[in-house]
């Protein structure tokens, strides 16, 4: 039942197949682990860096996609400039971990990392920069203050409200969640656009070793050898796509947006960023307006909670025989600025649903009505 | 009074950390299992909070008569009657794990269950139709898998999970279980088919440990951009892809001038597919889940 060495064999799966976050983490050979070969640890991350998104990804990721299809959510997709590294720290056979989405072994951008960047990128470039010194204007971005492991100081209006707040001990600010949530920024398959490989190899050489091991002790010298570490990092080129929510709210989205787009621009996300990785770049929303031509409005009804919401609701008034005039003033009572909160494709549906229902013969609702529907137009 | 009942599956789309707060274990923070069988499981109180507030676009009267009046004073002064106070029309009962996405050497991940599982999961479906027959159970470790599972090694015959390695039995209920849970996603029909796996009870137990999602995460010093000292943590999480299964209750409406029969309760709190984002570490993307129901009639009316 334990490791077989029948496990040795699998090696020769197609790509395709392989989970490359699990043979990283648990499958290494064991020529690798016991250092005995140094090819054999270079096939093995040749091929793991040979993967490739597994085949029913996109499907889960289609499905990810539409569950963000609302005006709570804003989305948008970022193109990593260079290598990418989350998770270094954690343990793999080769010493250096690498974070991938758990079930599908793709990389991701987690949330908990997108959240941590931009909230310490706000109170380092925003907030104020000492202490002591008085600074209304920056006030509203300071970060929480910690002494080791506890809160002494709550966060300034604006951080509270986009990262949350810890309850302090003197009960002088409480805990508040954050209004905004961060997800997963998935990895964007390849039939979306440009395919780009997953993972790449990359080497770290230690060339002055006695001095690291050392703790300074020993002068830095140029007569050790040199010590190559070779292990993986997600590839340049890789897409993914952003995701923050915040019920409610679309300034304070827009907000956070803009902080994580700046974040993730100047200050690159996971490890090594003074190195260079982790420099992402924000994508134009084109790709996005290609794939929504291509969706149908009955698609963009089902996805889009507030339109399968009032789709609901008209059927409901139909059945109930409801006569259009009140029908219609109840809706711009209570519909209308949810709709005009909609953009793009969502906007194009509820046009298409409110021709299906209504059907206005004469009076001023009628004007109002073709008013409505031209600005949903628009 | 009749009460009504009616089964929601629970597909999430993100980690899923329902958890206890605090630690015995090597995990900070672990997830909630049920006592007795250490199968994870979502309390019912989680999700009924989150379905409240998904569920705000009904009317006002609709939405007080399923969930019951919001207090108006919260705290133990808040506990007097009122005119007109009732109580919710519904009840939310707990989602318990039915089969969890195990990573796989071959075919990405395996969506494992085991015979008591389902038998739970049989228990809470009962009344539906089409509910596959009890899986037997069988000398372990073994795993039974359906036609074209592509999780299978096909060199070996064999299934490489985590760090287990089991022997291989095809078995055509196991199609019938992954075909039957898809109803209420059809659009996952393909892809629970083709990775639904039943293995033995000990070595789902095992897997229950053991093949959970652990994070590491740290928080990190504005000041120094290291580790703050002392805040390294681990988190544990379902995975995305898992199943649960639950059950919705229902009676008629106790709102006065809101009559609703148990029936449309039931209709107004499954009526299309919801999102929620259940559990906790929410702000940072984790527990987002669909909640679906079966389609058919429902003819599990008590009395």
């Amino acid at each position: 039942m334990w490791l077989a060495s029948s496990r040795e064999r699998w090696g020769r799966s197609a790509p395709e197949q392989a989970h490359a976050g699990l043979e990283y983490t648990r499958g290494a050979p064991l020529a690798v682990l016991r250092n005995e070969d140094p090819d054999a640890r270079e096939n093995w991350l040749a091929r793991l860096a040979r993967c490739k998104e597994p085949a029913r990804y996109a499907h889960a990721y289609r499905r990810w996609r539409q569950s963000l299809h609302s005006p709570d959510t804003l989305c948008f997709t970022v193109r990593a400039l260079g290598r990418v590294l989350v998770g270094h720290g954690t343990s793999a056979a080769t010493r250096v971990g690498l974070t991938l989405q758990h079930t599908w072994g793709v990389p991701v951008l987690p949330g908990s990392a997108l959240k941590g960047l931009t909230a310490h990128y706000v109170q380092t470039v925003y907030g104020p920069e000492a202490d002591d010194r008085e600074e209304p204007e920056r006030e509203p971005f300071r970060g929480t203050t910690w002494k080791d492991t506890r809160p002494i100081r709550a966060p300034g209006a604006l951080f509270r409200r986009l990262f949350g707040a810890p309850d302090l001990d003197d009960s002088t600010g409480k805990a508040t969640q954050g209004e905004v949530i961060f997800h997963d920024a998935l990895w964007v398959p390849a039939e979306e656009g440009r395919g780009a490989p997953m993972l790449a190899r990359d080497v770290l050489t230690v060339h002055q070793r006695r001095y690291y091991e050392s703790g300074g002790q020993e002068w830095p010298v140029d007569f050790d050898d040199p010590n190559p570490v070779s292990f993986l990092t997600v590839a340049p080129g890789g897409r993914f796509l952003v995701a923050l929510e915040a019920p409610g709210d679309r300034p304070l989205l827009e907000r956070a947006e803009h902080y994580v787009k700046e974040a993730l621009e100047h200050w690159g996300l996971g490890g090594k960023t003074a190195a260079g990785y982790g420099r992402f770049a924000r994508e134009e929303p084109m790709g996005d307006h290609a794939s929504a031509a291509a969706r149908s409005p009955a698609a963009v009804l089902q996805s889009t909670p507030v339109l399968a919401e009032l789709k609901t609701w008209l059927e409901d008034q139909r059945a109930r025989k409801v006569g259009q005039r009140p029908q219609f003033q109840q809706l711009e009572r209570d519909w209308k600025e949810r709709l005009l909160e909609l953009t793009g494709e969502g906007r194009q549906a509820a046009v298409y649903l409110l021709k299906q229902y209504f059907n206005l013969k004469r009076g001023e609702e009628q004007q109002r009505m073709e008013e409505l529907l031209a600005r949903l137009s628009t | 009074m009749s009460m009504e009942t009616r089964p929601y599956l629970l597909h999430a789309l993100s980690p899923l950390h329902a958890g206890t707060g605090r630690s015995v274990g090597i995990i900070d923070l672990p997830i909630a299992r049920l006592r007795a069988t250490n199968i994870p499981f979502i309390p019912g109180s989680s999700i009924k909070g989150v379905l409240r507030e998904a569920r705000r676009g009904l009317p006002e009267g609709e939405w007080e008569a399923l969930f019951g009046p919001l207090r108006k004073v919260s705290g133990a002064e808040g506990d007097e009657a009122w005119e007109g106070d009732h109580a919710g029309a519904l009840v939310v009962g707990d989602a318990r794990l039915v089969a969890l996405p195990v990573r796989s050497f071959v075919g990405t991940f395996a969506l494992v269950s085991s015979p008591l599982l389902l038998e739970l999961a049989r228990r809470d479906l009962k009344g539906l139709e089409g509910v596959p027959e009890r899986l037997k159970r069988v000398e372990g470790p073994l795993a039974r898998v359906g036609k074209g599972n592509v999780t299978v090694a096909p060199e070996h015959g064999k299934l490489f999970l985590e760090d287990l390695d089991l022997d291989v039995q095809e078995e055509p209920a196991v199609e019938a279980w992954a075909r039957f849970l898809a109803r209420a996603l059809p659009e996952e029909e393909e892809l629970m088919r083709e990775r639904f796996v039943v293995v033995d009870d000990e070595t789902m137990s095992f897997l229950l440990e053991t093949a959970t999602q652990v994070d590491t995460r740290v928080r990190i010093d504005s000041t120094t951009g290291s580790v703050a000292e002392g805040a390294l943590w681990q988190e544990e999480s379902l995975p995305a892809e898992t199943l649960l299964v639950g059950v919705l209750a229902a009676g008629p409406s106790l709102r006065q001038k809101t009559p609703l029969g148990a029936g449309d309760v039931l209709n107004r709190a499954l009526r299309e597919t919801a999102w929620l984002q259940l559990g906790g570490k929410a702000t940072v993307g984790r527990g987002r889940c669909r909640m679906a129901a079966w389609p058919g009639p429902s003819k599990e009316s008590r009395r």
